[in-house]
């Protein structure tokens, strides 16, 4: 075999660290400097280091659309980028505040066992490297990224692989990746092989966040993130794919969690009910990093945006249900109520309009009554669920608790009638699968009707990813929330129990493909969070065994 | 005390019952085995495991040919179309201004290029064959007019690796075959590189 030349990587290491950490590094400072709110928001090590990462990746997007926009090659941004990284410290050495002497301020919240993860994480990640060494869609990438970089433009009118123009595909990171090469002259498959050990290392540090996030406890989040490194998920895990553009999306999306529970928090110290310039100059910071980690999703995947909204939606329903069959002293209140209400709300009558318009639009076509069904389904759900949300939070004639119970028992009754028992035996015993459908990306089972439906089809990473810590940590994750109502244990059931349904059910499964017109739909499981869930569980019996005490 | 002690060994059992799913699920990352089974059956692998080796991707990906492809990047029409074997059509597509048309069929979109038709039937690869070698060549005849209005789709490259330790072109005729293509390539086309991996051939 012949012997990799040692180091043969080493230069693009340090381009990548200069070219996605640097400027965003030093932009963030000078943010950290000016608000208060945001020195708050990226308090731990991770949040700083991430701004860093996401602050780095966004300045360089704008830098090449400016160039696309006016006609000017990318390898304009080897004279931009350094400019900008003397502009930036130049600000940097002028407007320092004191507290920037401090090294805890500019380092932030940051223990040892955390740092060994990530040295750990990005040392096997540095030795595994990350070019998948099969002919996978990272080259279909790479290629686009190389086009972006020759053509010095987002818009390929001749594609880039094949010279047929193909579907739009968001080009924030292959931009990036673009940029990377053109100033650098690092290829970009080396490029693209040493990124994946520091986007893994973001991946674990964003789902860190995340985990602390929603249960405020920095031991059972440095758990997750363990567990996070250590257990097969759909998302998790799956390190050596750390540099693909739905991976940059995840971490992202992590993020995206992380801000939002920090702005409910930030919101449950304050009244209970703000008026919206109220609500914007208390969280401005937050719903500033909202937008822009948004962006980055949309101009990098797109896909994970969805995954958000529909996962605080899970949650959402999942809190109305709890507060419809708890007494009045257990009810659940999230911080920052009224803002979780509105948005809760206003995803349920988006929920039922859209799946409600879809539906109509659907009436004339030549459908089977099982895809019907299918698409009928979702606006039946949110028809329940918006009378729930109207008898909680509205008096009047019609709002009726009890009435809203009995719809709701009648809901889940109809959802797991409509779950396919062969599809869930089939997840432990391969033999009994669906037959797969290659070109839906699906397995094919049959309605009530007699006709086809679509069903996720279990060997595309799910049965993998599942078995067995994804699937025993539902029924633990109803348990915790059934037992310890909380933020962590209702958002982890929720979003796990919802994302199993969708696999196991093909009328919700095609209705959902249906409704988002996306060939993956499987790909809602990246929702069940089983390391927060086992972290919770942990570290709740752990404290247990340590603090039971024998009685007098 | 009897009912703290039960308290107490139930919390441990379930902790431990815990632990041992989690270290029974992640024991796929440092089982050295299922890095060699995973390369025996031409697996992807995408999770991290402690005992493979970059050196696998360097053997089985596109570095050793990073000379090469700065050399082709040279001598190389930029926006023209070149043939190759699937993996180094798109190592190609990475590392030079060019497109490639054996490409994965899920890649392909509405593009059928009828020349993806010689590699499907194993024409390109055997044409030390005379009768694939006409045909071949009628071929690049009838796409110079059919495609005049598209000069970009128009083949103008043939490409050959000649490597032979990189497992992604072990199952590739057309890079099988690169000893008995070099001959019937030269009668179409002019040699314009000759690396330590790659030939290029440009079509007369």
């Amino acid at each position: 075999m012949e012997l990799m030349p040692i180091y043969f990587n080493a230069a693009s290491h340090l381009w990548i660290a200069y070219l996605f950490l640097v400027n965003g590094m030093l932009l963030h400072w000078l943010i950290r400097a000016r608000s208060i709110g945001y020195q708050d928001l990226t308090r731990p090590f991770e949040a700083q280091i991430l701004a860093a990462f996401f602050l780095s990746i966004s300045v360089n997007g704008l830098i090449l659309l400016i160039l696309d926009l006016v006609d000017l090659p990318f390898s304009l941004g080897r004279a931009a980028i350094p400019l900008l990284t003397l502009i930036l410290l130049a600000l940097c050495i002028y407007t320092r505040r004191p507290h920037v002497h401090n090294s805890q301020a500019l380092i932030g919240d940051i223990s040892c066992w955390r740092c060994l993860l990530y040295l750990a994480v990005f040392v096997v990640l540095f030795y595994n490297g990350g070019l998948i060494e099969q002919v996978s869609d990272a080259w279909w990438h790479m290629s686009l990224a190389n086009k972006i970089g020759l053509a010095s433009s987002f818009t390929l009118e001749n594609g880039h692989l094949n010279g047929v123009s193909s579907r739009y595909y968001p080009p924030l990171w292959h931009g990036n990746l673009a940029l990377a090469h053109t100033v650098s002259d690092v290829s970009i498959p080396v490029l693209w092989n040493s990124l994946t050990a520091w986007a893994g290392v973001l991946k674990v540090m964003a789902f860190y966040l995340f985990a602390l996030a929603l249960g405020g406890s920095v031991r059972a989040a440095t758990i997750s993130a363990i567990l996070f490194v250590l257990l097969p998920g759909v998302g998790d895990s799956y390190l050596r794919v750390s540099a693909w553009p739905s991976h940059i999306a995840y971490t992202a999306l992590f993020c995206l969690f992380y801000t939002t529970f920090q702005l409910l928090d930030r919101l449950g110290s304050e009244r209970c009910t703000v008026s919206l310039p109220e609500l914007f100059s208390l969280a401005r910071v937050h719903i500033a990093c909202l937008v822009v980690l948004s962006m980055i999703v949309i101009f990098s995947h797109q896909l994970e945006i969805i995954w958000f909204a529909t996962a605080l939606l899970f949650y959402y329903l999942v809190v109305l249900v709890h507060n419809s069959f708890a007494g009045e002293q257990d009810k659940f209140t999230e911080s920052g109520l009224w803002i979780f209400n509105t948005a809760g709300a206003s995803g349920l009558i988006l929920l039922l309009s859209f799946s409600t318009y879809f539906f109509l639009t659907q009436l004339g076509s030549s459908h089977s009554p099982d895809i019907y069904l299918a698409i009928g389904i979702f606006p039946m759900i949110g028809a329940i669920f918006t009378y729930v949300w109207f008898s909680s939070n509205i008096d009047s004639p019609i709002s009726n608790q009890v009435l809203s119970r009995w719809l709701l028992a009648l809901l889940a009754v109809i959802v797991l009638l409509t779950v396919d028992i062969q599809q869930f035996r089939s997840l432990f015993d391969a033999a009994l699968a669906h037959t797969p459908r290659p070109a839906n990306y699906a397995a094919i089972t049959t309605g009530w009707f007699g006709h086809e439906l679509l069903i996720p089809d279990w060997s595309r990473q799910l049965r993998f990813g599942l078995l067995y810590s994804g699937v025993v940590s539902i029924p633990v994750a109803i348990a915790l929330a059934i037992h310890r109502p909380s933020r962590l244990t209702l958002f982890t059931a929720a979003t796990a129990t919802f994302a199993l349904l969708f696999c196991l059910s093909p009328y919700l499964y095609q209705g959902l493909t249906d409704l988002l017109q996306y060939h993956s739909a499987w790909r809602v499981s990246i929702l069940i969070f089983h390391p927060i869930i086992f972290a919770a569980l942990i570290e709740m019996f752990w404290n247990q065994v340590r603090d039971a005490e024998p009685t007098q | 005390m009897s009912r703290v002690i039960g308290a107490r060994s139930m919390s441990l059992l379930i902790l431990l019952s815990v632990v041992s799913l989690i270290l029974f699920d992640a024991r796929h990352h440092f089982d050295a085995d299922l890095v060699t089974l995973k390369i025996k059956h031409q697996s992807a692998q995408r999770n991290w495991n402690l005992f493979y080796s970059q050196q696998q991707v360097f053997s089985a990906g596109s570095f050793r040919y990073e000379r090469d492809f700065s050399e082709i990047a040279e001598r190389i029409t930029p926006g023209t179309s070149l043939l190759s074997d699937l993996a180094t059509s798109y190592y190609a597509a990475t590392y030079l201004p060019v497109f490639v048309m054996n490409i994965h069929r899920h890649q392909q979109g509405m593009a059928r290029p009828q020349w993806h038709r010689l590699l499907h039937d194993r024409t390109a690869c055997y044409l030390d064959v005379e009768a694939n070698l006409w045909e071949f060549e009628k071929f690049l005849k009838l796409q110079e007019q059919a495609q005049a209005k598209n000069p970009h789709l128009q083949l103008r490259y043939v490409l050959l690796n000649k490597d032979h330790k990189n497992r992604n072109l072990g199952n590739d005729c057309f890079s099988l075959r690169h000893r008995h293509l070099q001959a019937p390539l030269s009668e179409i086309a002019d040699l314009v590189y000759e690396g330590d991996f790659m030939n290029l051939y440009k079509v007369r």
